[in-house]
């Protein structure tokens, strides 16, 4: 009888199984799937970069070309969202997207370059546009002046006005 | 690709069972692969397809090795998990050679073997419809979703002088409340005696 009472219980339940890749499947609301960077919103501050624990996400500067390049490698990728939790402007983000597989791992990438801002005295791209936008709210209005300098040439002048500068004040 | 059943060798390269636990999952009644012929088998000669996970760590890289030389062409490799993919979190120690990208260099430079084709399936681990999305891609079921994207940003002479305006247009408004202080020109102190 026990083998009777299984096939009663097997017709009660019914099918289970999915359809799925002819048919599409619901995830869960908190899924993390494949991370997207909002091209409008980064400002290349490097701070996902500072959180990724596989380091899938790498920002380095293309001095030639005057760009920071943000790179975003899926195939190393362990979704964890940090770097999600860590943006200050809410560009990435991470999507409901897992079809991810792909012929060819060139395809696992995403790349958005930003343009930098060269130094007034030595040339040398140092920032990005749109952090000095982000960041000059942050700053005090006495070091405005120094804001197209590089930190090197900033640090130079620094010195050169406290060398000569004389009588009170006291800090620059 | 491959018309017919495809049979699947399973590859476990050091991976921390994760993955492993989810190729399981799609052989359970929930996501029965067995409806399009995707079979495991227990020797890497009855296989046309291996289902690699794990970084390959040093220690099993000469196993990986002879039973990669035991399938038989045509192959297909299914790579599942960041690991396999690019080496995951993993990708820079010492014990690890960093995903099936690396095993093909040393496969190509020792033993002159040809990199098979590849199915990446990032993911960590990747959710069981998404190995079953890959095999459907090997199969030709399904097309590929994923694309490389890429971004730059263009910024005329035009729009860089606006920044730098808006830049120095907004000095006044800070939230800073300290008072300026002026430091006397350079070249007037140089003057002084």
């Amino acid at each position: 009888m026990g083998r009777l009472s299984l096939i009663s219980k097997s017709i009660s339940i019914g099918k289970v199984t999915e359809k799925y890749p002819f048919a599409p499947i619901e995830v869960p609301e908190d899924f993390r799937g494949k991370p997207k960077i909002d091209t409008e919103k980064c400002i290349g501050c490097t701070s996902c970069m500072n959180a990724c624990p596989p380091r899938a996400l790498e920002v380095y500067d293309d001095l030639e070309r005057g760009v920071r390049v943000v790179h975003l490698f899926l195939g190393r990728c362990i979704f964890c969202a940090r770097c999600q939790d860590v943006c200050p402007t809410g560009a990435i983000k991470l999507t409901k997207e897992f079809e991810l597989a792909t012929l060819s791992d060139e395809d696992l990438h995403q790349i958005v370059e930003l343009q930098m801002v060269r130094c007034e005295e030595c040339g040398k791209p140092f920032d990005t546009f749109r952090h000095l936008l982000y960041s000059v709210k942050e700053l005090p209005p006495w070091q405005r002046e120094m804001l197209f300098l590089c930190p090197e040439c900033r640090a130079k002048k620094v010195s050169e006005l406290l060398t000569f500068a004389k009588g009170g004040g006291g800090y620059v | 690709m491959f018309e017919k059943s495809l049979w699947v060798f399973h590859l476990n390269s050091g991976s921390c069972n994760g993955c492993d636990i989810e190729i399981l999952n799609i052989f359970a009644p929930k996501q029965d692969v067995e409806r399009f012929g995707i079979k495991l088998v227990g020797s890497p000669r009855h296989a046309d397809a291996i289902a690699f996970t794990g970084p390959v760590t040093r220690e099993c890289l000469p196993k990986v090795i002879e039973a990669f030389k035991a399938v038989p062409e045509p192959k297909i490799v299914l790579a599942i998990g960041s690991c396999a993919c690019g080496g995951g979190i993993w990708y820079d120690t010492y014990a690890v050679i960093g995903g099936v990208k690396e095993l093909y260099k040393i496969l190509k430079e020792e033993y002159n073997i040809e990199p098979p084709t590849t199915i990446f399936i990032p993911g960590c681990p990747p959710k069981p419809e998404a190995i079953i999305y890959g095999a459907a891609l090997a199969r030709g079921v399904v097309e590929q979703k994923q694309k490389r994207e890429i971004y730059v940003e263009e910024l005329d002479e035009k729009t860089e002088r606006d920044i730098v305006e808006i830049l120095f247009g907004e000095s006044t408004g800070t939230r800073h409340f300290l008072p300026q202080i002026t430091v006397k020109n350079s070249e007037e102190s140089k003057n002084e005696p």
